[in-house]
């Protein structure tokens, strides 16, 4: 034990010698996630809407308010010739047409039932969801206020259907902060402990440790406690902004966070490991490391929810440490999830960890 | 034993390795019980260390290798030691002893052999047939037991350059398992010896290269290792400071210490007790070097290396 105090004291001093290391890791963390969470949301505002109005009704006035007003549209053309909007949509003037037939209120008043259609530009598939979602809401909404107010028949709506009951207030920051955490965190500390073992290597100081008596674990263990002691400081930093900046809420145990952190560090540590007992130049590390992080961090269920990927997508994901992190902060701080509701993913990170540092103790070589 | 200095009138610090004046002549001669003879040349008009006052004309006697292996074991043995990379044989079943105490040379020509075989020999690579012995213990059995006997200093600097010259010590100190306070005496002496005491607390990366290789060195002996080895520890130094680190290298060597070194620089060569040639894998040549130089009929090292490692080319030889 104490030949591994002098190797993660010796570590520390490198870390703190170095002029980009530190700050990479305490800014990056801050950087990223107001970055990422202000930029990378899917709040849309502003959709352009163009109204074509053929029934030039009350109600029909009343319903384009409701749209302009909802914060989500602002009118961008509004004609009689729905060939005019489908120019309109063409050149990107507008992102999406509301079309309302000539029968609108008539029908609504007499039959109780009417249409509208909505038509949206989906070269953006999640903005032109979105948008039919918001509209979505705003139609519900209106049928429901119109049917009570108005007189209409009986149980009268506004054929419409579309569910949007997911975050409502559609406040992506709470949902995207902890996850983008957890990215960062791991992305971060996988690159950092690939590039310095492979440092080690280009500079010949592995070489060096390695004609002295150090044995595989100790050399490991003192790599691995700087690490892993870095993580746990970079989620607390993270977690900070998180809370002073977005109010993400913390519903969860902050403990089960930081003892969830401390098996989910290992695990990184352990793929950078392994990574660099492959490279030989830190370039060739880089190149791996990107192609595990990309596929990580584009699957982990930030961007994409896991539950709708493909079912071998999903077992394939087994496998992708950064979606059991995203999975675990979203449950604990947004839902918060106790150890109970948790434990299977604990579990998972726990093996995850146990084999990826085996694997990368055994295939590390002292000798050639 | 008596130890006795002697400066030559004309005697300047500075001054090129070449000839062995009157009334000095280089001589090999180790007893199995403790070092008797070390007469060294430093270089030409300069430094003439003579250690001994025994008449140079006395036979030495250095064991034989059947002696050596009954009497005194040698301190580094292999036997056809071999290594292949796919068909190409990088070392080529070579076989050769080192004493304790001994300078050993290790030439030969780039990609020759010797790095590979050096590496076999401290455990930094798996030897594909043959076997080593050092320090007592089989490379290959116990790998764990050499490490902790010997000293290794690579080609390449491989101190940490971003830590201290006191935390590089410590560090390896550290991992060698000497005490605290064992780590603390002996950096006071190395920074004492290599009048570093100055820039103790200052990163390595900013000390010239010279320093850097005495440093090295003396990192390298830091855990009293019986063997060291040191693979071209003086390219790019400059000449003063080479002539300081062999200065280093004899020191040592008087201590008992066993000293194997790799070089390019055939001046170093002559400053060795035996030297051994390696040529395509194979060593062609081993013996002192005033026996290789009167086996080749040449009067310098320069001239052996060049015929063994060319052998199809005639020699011009510059000095």
């Amino acid at each position: 034990m104490r030949t591994v105090f002098f190797l993660v004291q010796k570590e520390f001093l490198q870390i703190i010698r170095n002029r980009t290391m530190l700050p990479v890791m305490l800014v990056m963390p801050v950087v990223q996630t107001l970055l990422l969470s202000f930029a990378a949301n899917y709040e849309i505002k502003n959709l352009a809407l163009c109204v074509v109005d053929h029934d030039l009704s009350p109600m029909s006035r009343q319903l384009v308010g409701k749209f302009t007003g909802s914060g989500y549209f602002k009118l961008s053309e509004s004609t009689f010739s729905r060939s005019e909007a489908d120019v309109s949509l063409a050149r990107e003037r507008s992102d999406m047409i509301l079309e309302i037939p000539p029968d609108f209120e008539r029908n609504f008043m007499r039959e109780g039932k009417t249409g509208i259609s909505l038509t949206a530009n989906a070269i953006n598939a999640s903005k032109a969801g979105l948008g039919m979602g918001y509209a979505g809401n705003i139609v519900r909404d209106f049928s429901s206020t119109i049917s009570t107010t108005s007189g209409a028949a009986p149980g009268a709506r506004i054929n419409m259907t579309y569910s949007n009951w997911y975050n409502p207030k559609l406040d992506y920051k709470a949902f995207m902060v902890p996850g983008i955490l957890g990215e960062i965190v791991a992305l971060i500390i996988c690159f950092l402990t690939a590039l310095n073992l492979v440092r080690e290597r280009e500079m010949g100081t592995m070489e060096q440790l390695n004609v002295t008596p150090v044995k595989k674990w100790q050399f490991i263990l003192g790599k691995l406690l700087p690490f892993w002691a870095l993580a746990m400081v970079m989620m607390a930093v993270g977690l900070t902004v998180g809370w002073l900046v977005f109010r993400i809420p913390m519903v969860g145990s902050l403990w089960l966070v930081f003892a969830y952190t401390l098996f989910f560090a290992p695990a990184m540590l352990g793929i950078g490991f392994l990574i660099s007992n492959f490279s030989e130049t830190q370039q060739q590390a880089m190149f791996t490391a990107w192609f595990f992080l990309l596929i990580f961090i584009l699957m982990c269920g930030l961007f994409t929810p896991v539950d709708s990927m493909p079912q071998w997508a999903q077992w394939l994901n087994m496998l992708n440490p950064v979606q059991y992190f995203v999975a675990f902060m979203r449950q604990v701080l947004l839902k918060g999830a106790t150890f109970a509701d948790v434990q299977q993913n604990f579990y998972s990170v726990l093996t995850y960890a146990t084999v990826v540092n085996g694997l990368a103790v055994w295939t590390y070589r002292k000798r050639n | 034993m008596k130890v006795v200095f002697r400066w030559p009138a004309t005697a300047s610090r500075l001054g090129a390795v070449g000839t062995i004046p009157p009334g000095f002549t280089r001589s090999y001669s180790y007893s199995t019980a403790s070092r008797l003879v070390t007469h060294r040349l430093f270089s030409k008009g300069s430094i003439y260390l003579y250690l001994d006052d025994r008449p140079t004309d006395q036979p030495t006697n250095r064991p034989t290798d059947q002696q050596t292996n009954r009497l005194n074991m040698n301190i580094i043995e292999t036997h056809s030691l071999t290594k292949k990379f796919g068909d190409f044989k990088a070392v080529d079943a070579i076989s050769f002893g080192v004493e304790k105490g001994e300078i050993f040379g290790f030439l030969g020509a780039n990609g020759a052999g010797k790095t590979t075989a050096l590496k076999m020999l401290i455990g930094l690579l798996k030897p594909t047939g043959g076997s080593a012995m050092v320090a007592g213990y089989d490379v290959e059995k116990h790998p764990d037991q050499v490490k902790r006997r010997i000293g290794y200093m690579s080609q390449k600097f491989s101190l940490y350059e971003d830590l201290t010259i006191t935390e590089n010590v410590r560090l390896f100190g550290g991992i060698y398992g000497l005490p605290t306070t064992e780590i603390k005496e002996k950096t006071a002496k190395l920074l004492d010896r290599l009048e570093l005491a100055p820039y103790a607390k200052r990163l390595v990366s900013e000390i010239p290269l010279g320093w850097r290789q005495k440093l090295a060195f003396s990192v390298a002996m830091l855990h009293d290792p019986g063997v060291v080895f040191l693979d071209e520890p003086t390219s790019g130094v400059d000449p003063l400071t080479r002539r300081q680190f062999w200065d280093m290298i004899y020191e040592a060597a008087h201590a008992g210490v066993t000293l194997m070194v790799t070089t390019h620089y055939m001046d170093e060569a002559e400053y060795c007790d035996r030297v051994s040639i390696m040529v395509d894998g194979r060593i062609e040549a081993l013996d002192t070097p005033g026996a290789l130089k009167k086996q080749f009929g040449t009067t310098t090292m320069d001239e052996v290396f060049t015929r063994l490692a060319r052998p199809d080319q005639k020699v011009n030889h510059v000095d």
